[in-house]
C-alpha cells in the first residue's frame, strides 16, 4: 500500500467516523416548504421483505417506490428498459436526494442485481437497499443518483427462480451442439423428485473424478478412474449420444459484454454476439448515458466482493485504482461485518477466468469505479460455535492435507471444502442431494445428485437475512465516499484592467474524482483529463496568461489539485466564471469578480 | 492454426489470380503499377441460360428504383443492364443499379434489405443463387462486401469533428462500383456459361456493396444529418476488440454499437454455410484516374493516408493482412465466423468495356476471382464403394465420403472434436454399428455417436473419409445415406442390400 492509498484509506475513515452519509445528507438537504407540509401525508415506500420475490412482485415494489415518492424527501423516476428477450419486463428506477441538479446529471451509483441469472440473493440486496435508502431519504447523499435494476437478468433469474436454472442464460434460442436444431436436449427430471439437479455420465475421458469427500468432484489426474462428464440431470433427447448439450437458452447478460469476449460456440446457429442482446445492451448504454461513477453487481457465491479482471491479463495496468478500491473493501468489511480476505480480482473470486464479464466492461468502457458484491459465501453464516468456515480456512486446511502422501481419490478443492463445512457445520448436511444412480436408456447409468437450488448459488430463504445484512449500509456509504468539488480560490486581485486568479479543485471526498480508466477510452493515445479546470470570460475581456481550460488528471480523495492561475484583462465589474468538472462528481461553478 | 490459415488464403488467392489470368485477365496481386492494362481481353456471352422459374420467398424485396429501367421490347428476354462502373456512384445510381441487375437476372438473384443505417438508409443484400435448386442458406457459400475502412484513416485527436464534418460532403468509405461489377459480371456470365451456372445451383454469392450507406453516399442538402458515430465502423467488430486504441474513439464503447455493423455482424453470423468472405479493399489514396497503377500517394496538403486500408491485396493475391487489427471486420470473420478472407484491391488498372460496362482492369480480375471461388467451396460427395453380406439380415456397407472444394468444412480454429461439421444419417437399416477410418494405414475405428446421427468429424479440402456400416435389414432393403454439412452442403448415396 502506498502513501496515496493510505491517504485515501485515512479520508475514507475520517469520512466515516464523522457520522457517514446520513450526517452530510442532513446537513445539505434542502428543507421542506411551507407547501410540502401542507399537503395529505404521503404513504411510505414499500419495504423490503427478506424473502425471494418473484419478478411481478419486483415490478410492484418499483411502482409502489415510483408512486409513492415525496418530491421534498426523495426524487424518484422510472426508467425505461426495454424487455427481455421473451418479453419479460427490466423494471428499474432513479432516484436520489432533493437538489437543483437533476439526476440524470448526478454522477450515478449503477445497483444492478443478479445480472449473472443465477443469483437471486443480489436481486434481494438490490431490493434491500433500494428501500432502505427510500424510507430513510435523510440518509441520500445530495447530488448523487441511484440507478437501481433489482432484477437485471429477468429470463434467466425466473427460470433459477422456478427450479430450472443452469448457467443464467437468457431464453434466447441457440444450436448449441450445432445440428441445426434448437434447444433440443435440455435438462429432465429424470428421478421424478421434482428438482433438476447435476448428474454424472461415466466416460472414459471424461474431466472429472469423484474427490476425497465423494459428494464432490475434482479433476482428473492421469490413471485416475472411473471418470465423469458432469452436465445437468437429463437424458439424451436428440439420440446423439450426448446428455443435455442443447438446453434452452441463450446468452449469460454478464458474461455478454466484449472485454475479453470469445465465442464458445464458433459453429452454432444463434450464437449471441457481446451485448447484442436488446436488453443486455440498454444496461450498458443506461450506464455510458450518465456520469456513472460507481457500478454494484450483486452477484456471485464468494461472500465478498470482488474487482475487475476476470482474466490473467487485462487491458489496465496490475494495481489500477488499487486506493479506491480499498476503500470499497473497508467500507463492505464495516458495513457487514465479514472478516473477508482482501478483495480479489474476478478471476480469483469466481475460481476461473470469466471471459467477457460486465464487470470489466463497466470498469473499462463505462470508466466507473465497478466492484461485483456477493451477498451469499460459504463465511455468511455462521454456526453458534463452529470454527472459521471461510474460504481462506479452507484454502489453508486444503494445503495441509495436501502434504502428505497422495490419497487415493484427489482432495477437495478450496471452495467446495468451504462450503461442505458450512453444509456440514450449519446445515447438518441438507442442501446436498447424494449422488444416486438413474437410468439412461440403451444400457446406461448415471449418477444424479448435488446441490439444491438454494443452498450454495443463493442461501436458503430463512438465510436470506444474515446474506443480506449490511448491504443497504454498504451502497449508503461507498455512496457518501463519492467524490464531491469544491472551488478554491487562492487569489483574486485587480491592478487597474489587469485581473490576477489563482484557484485549485479540492476533493471533498474520499473516493478520487476519477478513476485510471474513466475517459480513457475517448482519449485515445493520450492520458484522459481526469478533472478540469476551466475560465469562462465574458465579452470585452482578453486571456493574457494561461489556458482556458487545464486538465487536472484525477484528485485523490480529500486532496487537492495544483494551482491554476490566469492573467485577464477585463474591464472593472467583469464577472469571470471558474468551472470545475471530474469524471465521477456533478460540475460545480463560481463567479469570481475580481 | 492461423498460420495454416493464411497458408490456405495465399494458395487461394494464387488459384484464383490463375482464375483471373485464364480469363485473360491481370491478375490484380501481380500487377506492375507501372505497366500499360492489356486491352481488350473481355470474353463475349456464349449463350442465353436455359430457362429457370422465379421462385422469389417472400421476404425478399427489390430496392425501389430511383429510375425506372428501361423497357426491352422483348419482355422475356431481359437483357443485362450496361452500366458505367468507371464513375462513382450515387445513392440513386446505385440503387437503380441494383434493381436494373435484378430485373434483369430474375431467376439468379434476390435483393432485400438487412436494414437500415444510423441515417435511415437500406443497406441492401444481394443474393446470387439459382434458388430453384434449394435453399441459398443451404447451400456452399462466400460473401463479397465493399470494405468498411475509412478513406482517410488517420484523424487525429481533435479532428474527428471535422473529418465528421467533411464526409457529409464527400464519401468516406469505397463505393459499390466493384461488389456491383462483380455481381453483374457473374450474372451475366452464368446467363452465357452452363458451368458456372451449375454452380449457382450448387453455391451461393452474398454481395453487400454498400454496407455503409451513410458513409458512401454524402448527404445531400436536403437529407436530415445523422447522428455522429461512436466508433470507426471497421473496428467495431466483437473480435479481439479491446476497450482502449490508440485513435480516439475508433473501437466504441462497445463492438456492434453501431446499427450498421451490428447488422452486418449478425448477417454473417447467420450465414453457417459461409466459408469466406471477400472484402473489397480501396486504397485510401485519392481516385486518380490518371494513374492506371493506382499507386497509394499523400493527399495535397502531405498527410499520411496510406495506413486504413493495407496494401496486402497487391502483394499476397488478396490475401488480408489485416485480420489482426482488434475488432476489424476481417478479424471477427477469421476469429468468430471462422471463414477465410480475401482482401483484393480492385480500384486499379485502366478503364476497359466489358459484356456489363465500362469499369477498371481491376474490376474484371476481382470479379473472375469471384467466379472462381465458386469451385473452391467446400463441396460434399458421397457414395458407397462396397456391400458384403455377413449374416442372413445383416450387412457390411462401405462408404466414402469426401469433400471435393478447396476449403474446408469447417476453419482451422473452430476444429472443436465435439461439434461435428460433417454428419451422417443413415435410413432404410438399423445400424448396428459405425465405424470410420483413420490414420495412415485407413484402418477403422468405431464412432461414437447415433443411434440416428452419426458425427463425422471434419473435411479438410480434398479431403477424404472411409465409412464402414453394419446394418441390419432385409435382403432387396435400400439403404438410404445423407451426409450434411452447413459449410459443405449436402451429399446423398444409396446402396441396395443383395
Amino acid at each position: 500500500m502506498n502513501g496515496r492509498m493510505i491517504a485515501a484509506l485515512v479520508a475514507a475513515l475520517a469520512w466515516a467516523l464523522a457520522g457517514d452519509s446520513s450526517a452530510r445528507a442532513a446537513q445539505e438537504t434542502a428543507k421542506p416548504t411551507e407547501g410540502s407540509l401542507e399537503r395529505p401525508p404521503q404513504k411510505p415506500p414499500p419495504a423490503h421483505e427478506p424473502r425471494y420475490h418473484t419478478l411481478e412482485e419486483v415490478g410492484a415494489l418499483v411502482r409502489g417506490w415510483i408512486e409513492t415518492a415525496a418530491p421534498d424527501q426523495a426524487l424518484v423516476q422510472a426508467v425505461d428498459l426495454p424487455p427481455g428477450g421473451t418479453g419479460l419486463p427490466l423494471p428499474a428506477l432513479v432516484f436520489g436526494a432533493p437538489g437543483k441538479v437533476p439526476l440524470a446529471e448526478r454522477p450515478a451509483v449503477l445497483l444492478l442485481g443478479g445480472l449473472d441469472g443465477v443469483s437471486l440473493s443480489g436481486c434481494e440486496a438490490v431490493l434491500a437497499a433500494c428501500a432502505a435508502l427510500l424510507g430513510q431519504p435523510e440518509r441520500l447523499p445530495r447530488d448523487v443518483a441511484f440507478v437501481a435494476v433489482p432484477w437485471a437478468s429477468p429470463e434467466a433469474l425466473a427460470e433459477t427462480l422456478a427450479g430450472r436454472g443452469g448457467d443464467g442464460r437468457d431464453l434466447a434460442p441457440l444450436d448449441d451442439d450445432g445440428d441445426g436444431a434448437l434447444d433440443e436436449d435440455g435438462p429432465d427430471d429424470l428421478d421424478g423428485d421434482g428438482r433438476i439437479l447435476d448428474m454424472l455420465v461415466e466416460d472414459p475421458s471424461g474431466p472429472w473424478v469423484r474427490a476425497s469427500d465423494p459428494r464432490f468432484l475434482a479433476p482428473a489426474r492421469p490413471g485416475d478412474a472411473p471418470r465423469y462428464t458432469l452436465t445437468r440431470e437429463g437424458r439424451d433427447d436428440d439420440g446423439d449420444g450426448k446428455f443435455n448439450e442443447d438446453p434452452r437458452g441463450g446468452a449469460c447478460y454478464d458474461t455478454a459484454f466484449p472485454v475479453g469476449w470469445r465465442c464458445e460456440h464458433p459453429l452454432v446457429r444463434g450464437a449471441q454476439l457481446p451485448l447484442e442482446a436488446e436488453a443486455c445492451r440498454a444496461l450498458a448504454d443506461l450506464a455510458l448515458s450518465r456520469r456513472t461513477a460507481v457500478v454494484l453487481l450483486f452477484q456471485g457465491d464468494h461472500g465478498g466482493i470482488a474487482l475487475p479482471g476476470s482474466r490473467r491479463e487485462n487491458p489496465w495496468p496490475v494495481g489500477a485504482d488499487a486506493g479506491a478500491f480499498e476503500i470499497a473493501a473497508h467500507l463492505f468489511a464495516r458495513a457487514t461485518g465479514r472478516m473477508t480476505p482482501a478483495p480479489a480480482a474476478l478471476a480469483v473470486a469466481r475460481g476461473g477466468e470469466r471471459p467477457g464479464a460486465a464487470l470489466d466492461w463497466f470498469y473499462a468502457s463505462a470508466g466507473a469505479l465497478s466492484v461485483e458484491v456477493a451477498s451469499w459465501g460459504p463465511a455468511v453464516e455462521k454456526p453458534g460455535e463452529a470454527p472459521g468456515v471461510g474460504l481462506a480456512e479452507a484454502r489453508f486446511d486444503g494445503a495441509a492435507r495436501g502434504t502428505g502422501a497422495r490419497p487415493a481419490a484427489p482432495p477437495v478443492s478450496p471452495s467446495d471444502l468451504a462450503w461442505s463445512r458450512w453444509l456440514d457445520n450449519t446445515r447438518g448436511g441438507i442442501g446436498f442431494v447424494e449422488w444416486h444412480p438413474v437410468e439412461l436408456g440403451h444400457g446406461r447409468q448415471g449418477l444424479v445428485g448435488g446441490w439444491e437450488p438454494l443452498s450454495r448459488r443463493n442461501p436458503p430463504e430463512k438465510s436470506l437475512p444474515v446474506a443480506l445484512a449490511g448491504m443497504p449500509e454498504f451502497v449508503a456509504d461507498l455512496s457518501a465516499a463519492l467524490p464531491a468539488l469544491e472551488l478554491r480560490l487562492s487569489e483574486d486581485r485587480r491592478d487597474g484592467e489587469v485581473c490576477s486568479i489563482r484557484a485549485r479543485i479540492g476533493n471533498l471526498g474520499a473516493l478520487p474524482t476519477g478513476g485510471w480508466t474513466s475517459g480513457r477510452a475517448l482519449s485515445g493515445s493520450a492520458e484522459p483529463p481526469g478533472a478540469r479546470l476551466e475560465i469562462e470570460l465574458p465579452a470585452g475581456t482578453r486571456l493574457l496568461a494561461g489556458e482556458a481550460s487545464v486538465a487536472l488528471g484525477e484528485i485523490a480523495g480529500g486532496g487537492a489539485s495544483r494551482e491554476v492561475s490566469w492573467i485577464v484583462l477585463a474591464p472593472a465589474g467583469s464577472v469571470m466564471t471558474l468551472r470545475a468538472s471530474a469524471p465521477w462528481t456533478a460540475p460545480i461553478a463560481r463567479e469570481v469578480k475580481p | 492454426m492461423r498460420r495454416a490459415r493464411r497458408g490456405l488464403e495465399l494458395v487461394l488467392g494464387a488459384t484464383l489470380m490463375l482464375a483471373a489470368a485464364a480469363h485473360g485477365l491481370e491478375p490484380m496481386g501481380l500487377q506492375d503499377p507501372g505497366a500499360t492494362p492489356p486491352a481488350g481481353g473481355e470474353k463475349k456471352p456464349q449463350g442465353e441460360p436455359p430457362p429457370v422459374p422465379s421462385t422469389a420467398p417472400p421476404t425478399e424485396k427489390l430496392p425501389p428504383p430511383q429510375e425506372p429501367p428501361k423497357k426491352e421490347e422483348k419482355a422475356a428476354a431481359p437483357t443485362a443492364p450496361v452500366l458505367d462502373y468507371t464513375a462513382r456512384f450515387d445513392l440513386a445510381s446505385y440503387e437503380a443499379a441494383l434493381g436494373r441487375i435484378a430485373e434483369a437476372y430474375p431467376d439468379l438473384l434476390r435483393v432485400r434489405s438487412l436494414g437500415k443505417s444510423r441515417g435511415g438508409r437500406e443497406v441492401w443484400l444481394a443474393v446470387a443463387a439459382d434458388t430453384s435448386a434449394g435453399d441459398p442458406g443451404r447451400m456452399p457459400a462466400a460473401a463479397v462486401l465493399t470494405d468498411l475502412a475509412p478513406l482517410v484513416a488517420r484523424v487525429e485527436a481533435g479532428a474527428r469533428e471535422s473529418a465528421q464534418a467533411a464526409s457529409r460532403s464527400s464519401p468516406s468509405v469505397a463505393g459499390p462500383e466493384a461488389a456491383l461489377f462483380a455481381l453483374a459480371s457473374l450474372l451475366e456470365r452464368a446467363r452465357a456459361d452452363t458451368k458456372v451456372r451449375g454452380e449457382l445451383a450448387r453455391c451461393a454469392l452474398y454481395f453487400v456493396p454498400a454496407p455503409d450507406p451513410d458513409g458512401t453516399f454524402p448527404a445531400g442538402e436536403a437529407d436530415a444529418v445523422p447522428a455522429p458515430r461512436r466508433c470507426r465502423l471497421d473496428r467495431n467488430f466483437p473480435a479481439s476488440w479491446e476497450p482502449f486504441d490508440a485513435e480516439p474513439s475508433a473501437a466504441g464503447p462497445y463492438p456492434l454499437c453501431e446499427p450498421e455493423s451490428r447488422m452486418l455482424a449478425r448477417f454473417l453470423l447467420d450465414r453457417a454455410n459461409l466459408s469466406m468472405v471477400v472484402a473489397l479493399t480501396k486504397s485510401s489514396a485519392p481516385e486518380r484516374k490518371d494513374a492506371p497503377g493506382g499507386s497509394p500517394s499523400s493527399t495535397p496538403g502531405g498527410t499520411d493516408v496510406s495506413s486504413g486500408a493495407d496494401s496486402s491485396g497487391s502483394a499476397s493475391g488478396g490475401s488480408c493482412e489485416r485480420s489482426s487489427v482488434p475488432g476489424s471486420l476481417e478479424t471477427f470473420c477469421r476469429e468468430i465466423l471462422d471463414a477465410s478472407v480475401l482482401c483484393p484491391e480492385p480500384w486499379k488498372g485502366a478503364p476497359r468495356t466489358t459484356a456489363v460496362g465500362s469499369a477498371p482492369e481491376g474490376f474484371s480480375a476481382v470479379a473472375a476471382q469471384v467466379e472462381g471461388l465458386l469451385g473452391q467451396l467446400p463441396r460434399l460427395e458421397c457414395g458407397a464403394t462396397k456391400t458384403e453380406r455377413l449374416r442372413t439380415d445383416l450387412w457390411l456397407v462401405d462408404l466414402t465420403i469426401s469433400n471435393a472444394g478447396l476449403l474446408s468444412t469447417f476453419g482451422e480454429t473452430g476444429r472443436d472434436p465435439d461439434v461435428a461439421s460433417v454428419r451422417m444419417k443413415v435410413s432404410g437399416a438399423r445400424v448396428v454399428a459405425c465405424a470410420q477410418a483413420g490414420g495412415a494405414a485407413g484402418s477403422f475405428e468405431a464412432s461414437r455417436g447415433g443411434p440416428e446421427i452419426w458425427a463425422l468429424g471434419h473435411l479438410g479440402g480434398g479431403e477424404r473419409v472411409g465409412v464402414r456400416l453394419v446394418v441390419q435389414a432385409d435382403e432387396g432393403a435400400g439403404l438410404q445415406i445423407s451426409c450434411d454439412s452447413l459449410r459443405g452442403g449436402t451429399a446423398r448415396a444409396s446402396a441396395s442390400l443383395r
